[in-house]
């Protein structure tokens, strides 16, 4: 009997623990400080394991080493116990990274990016900005691109760390401090490392942080891609024409006006690229808007003109190789099921797509691969105003191509020229005017000339020779320029290309055409708002129509491609190109495609007649399987897969001394082994003065 | 990581009381389910007094005036055990080891203490106490160079004793109220005074927690003695 009723009691104590035990995340708080995690993660491909990975919960006391000497020292030195190394953002090489790794005394990197001291916010960076930093590597895609076996070929980004590209196993986080949240882990961080150094890391307890960031993915992406523990890295590219009728078969020839949408860095929430990125689909769209305000409209002229936006083109150009792969080759739809199914979640009945492989829609059949008359990219163009003699602004942009003989290279090349100023004078040159012909930079072009090398391209930049200072780095957020400058800039370039393409349409460009000739030009004010839009104003009215929250950085990382759902820069290309280039916009309100009849597209809430799609885009080495799974086809080509993770943890919390805590356990053996002793002594006591024996 | 501190914390906090248990009550069945009933009683004081500040957190979130109902209703349930225990006595020391003891009902009063005691502690230091594998801390705001779960621990460990001591006393005063109030003061006074002695912890007073401490082991030393003497009166 009693053993029964001492079950029960003990099921129910054990019900209680368990209820109290379930109290502990809450509690938990009061002694770790939760911080903001800006992590790098662990992104794989066919042969290579890149960025970031914890296995195990790592921490360590916080320290700064602010020079390359402070660092070294902190290498060389026989301190105990684990560290988080607060680096400058210009110390992270790959040599300091390895030798930190080696030393055995670092648990964690933190990549101190900007940011002020938060005792006094108004003094000056604790580190400074460097002039040239760019993460990426020393020739960026150049694996993936038209020059892949080519021996020489030219080096376009020589300040290149190629820290992006190689594998740490050990956690790197980000200081950036830009709004609340991030200021608030920033200061926290920062105060923590006064404190300890205040303390001279002797004087317990002091500030350390923990990190978890525990990645699935393992081996390569193939792999991964079976244990289905990556995404692969991509989106959705947008591609749009005013030309509604557009069809494979009309025979008129195709002027593609092209830019890449997103960026890259080495860590993806504060990925912005305001330069290599966003001033290009900038200058994209506002030519698109200056064309659409043509007196005759453009749709009639000879020829076609097709913007596209590429998503993904850091990876190894994901967007333009999908799109021209896409075009280029027969498409024949093996099933279609005209419901979405489990595999191809379109509704593709409705919107006349293929279930497999699945398209949403097949109108990208209707670009005519054979009539593309030629290619325009706009590459970075925000930084084309330099200081020239005399402290006076000048502009200078350079065109590069991948064949200078090529008749309608040179054509594009002159005209701009022409627009701009004068051949050879104005502020649009060629890149090679300095004598050294470099070819095309890391450039969309790419993939259509790969198909076709005599398709006329040329990409329009603010550099000549070396990409530009901040290439797919962290520092890319424009705050070294000034935003008129930067306006200015875009602005500047987009008003002549935008011009040279609305010659070029009706065949009428030419090395001396007039500028007076070409009654139109780009609105500098859309650029500002486009700018503000899509750096620093979250809550723009452009993206009122499909934007959930607004208070959150919007990140220009390229992100992982999800069949049905579009990302944020994805859905704004969508909806401004959709809404410059309809035909017709309706009143009839709609959220999305379903709202409006067929045909139409749903874009800035109305429903509206317009050629604007969003077409897949995932590293060319990619193919989704009949089942909806993805598989590797092609090794060599791009392969990026983004693994998978659980919640990242980055807490802030007080340590003691390893002697302290022995002296606590010594305290509690002690008073343990002294009340066994007092307990059996006094037992005896007790007997002895109560006479019980 | 901090697999010292824990095992030093758990082994100071339920040391002493689990030293107690295992070398007395633990050979007898019978007062270990009364142990655990009166742990029963115990959790229900406290789920009391939860659903009262839970209810009035709006207002009554102040320290003193959560110590003193969660004590005064603590002390009303050692009362409602006293009651029960008391109907069954005749029928428990019967089934005891020894029927013709005359300590029988004073080792039911020591069984149910340890009961009392032993829930209190865990249902208060268990949290703390499983944090406390991990690496960080909390400094103890009066006394910095001690962590609060090496603090908690102390506390923890002299609560349980304490309670063991009043609940013998307590059962005294309960079995002859108008000769022996003054247990019953003694036990609402000095559980109260023990309380509002743990809120030095966190106080501004240097050394504060130690002065928390001399007071619990003082109380506790006298709370002995004072079980001590109802034994020795028992002929």
């Amino acid at each position: 009997m009693y053993i029964s009723i001492l079950l029960k009691e003990i099921l129910f104590i054990s019900l209680f623990m368990h209820l109290v035990l379930s109290q502990d995340t809450e509690f938990k708080k009061v002694f770790y400080k939760k911080l903001l995690p800006v992590p790098c993660v662990r992104i794989l491909n066919s042969t290579s394991v890149t960025g970031c990975q914890s296995l195990k919960p790592t921490s360590g006391l916080l320290i700064l080493t602010e020079t390359q000497d402070l660092l070294n020292d902190f290498i060389k030195s026989d301190r105990k116990g684990k560290y988080v190394v607060i680096l400058p953002y210009e110390l992270m090489t790959n040599d300091n990274l390895r030798s930190l790794e080696s030393s055995g005394k670092m648990s964690g990197v933190l990549a101190l990016i900007n940011g002020t001291d938060p005792s006094s916010p108004n003094s000056a960076p604790i580190i400074q900005r460097p002039i040239n930093f760019s993460p990426d590597e020393k020739c960026p895609n150049c694996q993936f691109g038209l020059y892949r076996n080519d021996e020489s070929r030219y080096i376009w980004n020589p300040n290149g760390l190629g820290i992006i590209q190689e594998r740490y196993d050990f956690p790197i986080f980000a200081l950036y401090p830009f709004d609340k949240a991030s200021n608030n882990s920033y200061n926290k961080i920062i105060n923590g490392v006064q404190f300890n150094e205040r303390r001279s890391y002797e004087r317990f307890p002091l500030k350390a942080v923990e990190f978890d960031a525990l990645m699935f993915a393992a081996i390569d992406a193939s792999t991964c891609l079976r244990r289905n523990f990556c995404s692969p890295v991509g989106g959705h590219s947008v591609y749009s024409t005013p030309s509604i009728d557009m069809n494979e078969n009309d025979g008129k020839p195709i002027i593609i006006v092209s830019a890449a949408m997103d960026s890259k860095s080495l860590f993806q929430g504060i990925t912005l690229g305001l330069n290599n990125g966003i001033s290009g689909s900038i200058a994209l769209i506002a030519i698109a808007d200056a064309l659409s305000r043509s007196p005759t409209p453009v749709k009639n002229f000879q020829k076609h003109i097709l913007f596209t936006s590429f998503a993904g083109e850091p990876w190894g150009f994901l967007g333009s190789q999908r799109f021209v792969k896409n075009i280029f080759e027969p498409f024949n739809c093996i099933q279609n099921k005209t419901k979405p199914t489990q595999s191809c979640g379109y509704n593709t009945g409705q919107s006349g797509g293929c279930t497999f492989p699945c398209f949403r829609d097949l109108d990208f059949k209707r670009i005519n691969f054979s009539n593309i008359d030629s290619i325009i990219e706009l590459s970075s163009v925000a930084n084309g105003i330099s200081l020239g003699p005399g402290n006076i602004q000048q502009f200078k942009y350079f065109v590069h191509v991948d064949n200078e003989n090529n008749a309608g290279n040179r054509l594009l090349m002159q005209g701009l020229g022409a627009l701009s100023g004068g051949i050879g004078v104005g502020f649009v040159r060629n890149a090679s005017e300095d004598g050294v012909f470099r070819k095309l930079p890391p450039s969309s072009s790419m993939a259509f000339l790969e198909k076709n090398i005599n398709i006329p391209a040329v990409v329009i930049s603010d550099f000549q020779a070396n990409l530009s200072n901040y290439y797919n780095s962290e520092y890319d957020d424009g705050s070294d320029l000034d935003v008129s400058t930067i306006i200015s800039s875009i602005c500047t370039i987009a008003n002549v290309t935008s011009q040279a393409i609305w010659l070029h349409a009706q065949n009428i460009l030419s090395p001396t055409s007039p500028t007076a000739n070409t009654p139109i030009s780009v609105n500098c004010t859309l650029v500002g708002l486009l700018l503000d839009c899509l750096t620093v104003d979250a809550s723009c009215s452009l993206f009122d129509a499909f934007r959930r929250s607004k208070d959150d950085r919007i990140s220009h990382y390229t992100g992982v491609y999800q069949q049905t759902s579009q990302q944020l820069l994805s859905r704004f290309h969508y909806n401004v190109l959709g809404s410059i280039n309809a035909n017709i916009i309706s009143d009839r309100k709609c959220k999305n495609e379903t709202d409006c009849q067929f045909g139409e597209i749903c874009t800035n809430l109305h429903c509206a007649s317009s050629f604007t799609r969003y077409h897949d885009s995932y590293g060319a080495g990619l193919e989704f399987i009949e089942n909806g799974d993805m598989i590797v086809v092609d090794p060599e080509k791009a392969t990026w897969v983004e693994s998978v993770w659980s919640d990242f943890d980055f807490n802030l919390f007080n340590v003691t001394s390893i002697g302290s805590q022995v002296s606590e356990l010594m305290t509690g053996i002690l008073l343990t082994g002294l009340s066994i002793v007092s307990v059996i002594f006094g037992k005896k006591y007790v007997r002895k003065t109560l006479k019980l024996d | 990581m901090t697999l010292l501190t824990f095992f030093g914390c758990a082994l100071t906090a339920f040391g002493p009381s689990l030293a107690l248990f295992f070398l007395t009550i633990a050979k007898d069945a019978q007062l270990v389910i009364l142990m655990i009933s009166s742990a029963f009683f115990w959790l229900i004081s406290i789920l009391v007094a939860s659903s009262i500040w839970f209810f009035s957190k709006s207002d009554a979130t102040e320290n003193p005036i959560t110590i003193l109902y969660s004590v005064l209703l603590q002390e009303l349930f050692r009362w409602f055990l006293y009651k029960i225990l008391r109907r069954a006595e005749n029928g428990l020391v019967l089934a005891s080891a020894n029927p013709k003891s005359p300590y029988n009902v004073s080792a039911f009063a020591f069984a149910s203490g340890l009961g009392f005691g032993l829930m209190n502690g865990l249902v208060t230091y268990i949290n703390p106490l499983i944090i406390s594998v991990g690496s960080g801390v909390i400094m103890c705001k009066s006394c910095p160079t001690l962590t609060l779960f090496f603090t908690g621990a102390i506390t923890t460990c002299l609560f349980i004793l304490l309670h063991t001591t009043w609940m013998i006393l307590a059962f005294e005063g309960f079995r002859d109220p108008k000769r022996n109030y003054y247990y019953i003061i003694w036990v609402v006074l000095s559980h109260l005074g023990a309380s509002y002695a743990t809120m030095s912890n966190q106080a501004d007073i240097k050394s504060g927690c130690v002065i928390g401490f001399v007071i619990n082991t003082v109380l506790l030393v006298i709370s002995i003695i004072a079980s001590m003497r109802t034994l020795k009166k028992i002929k």
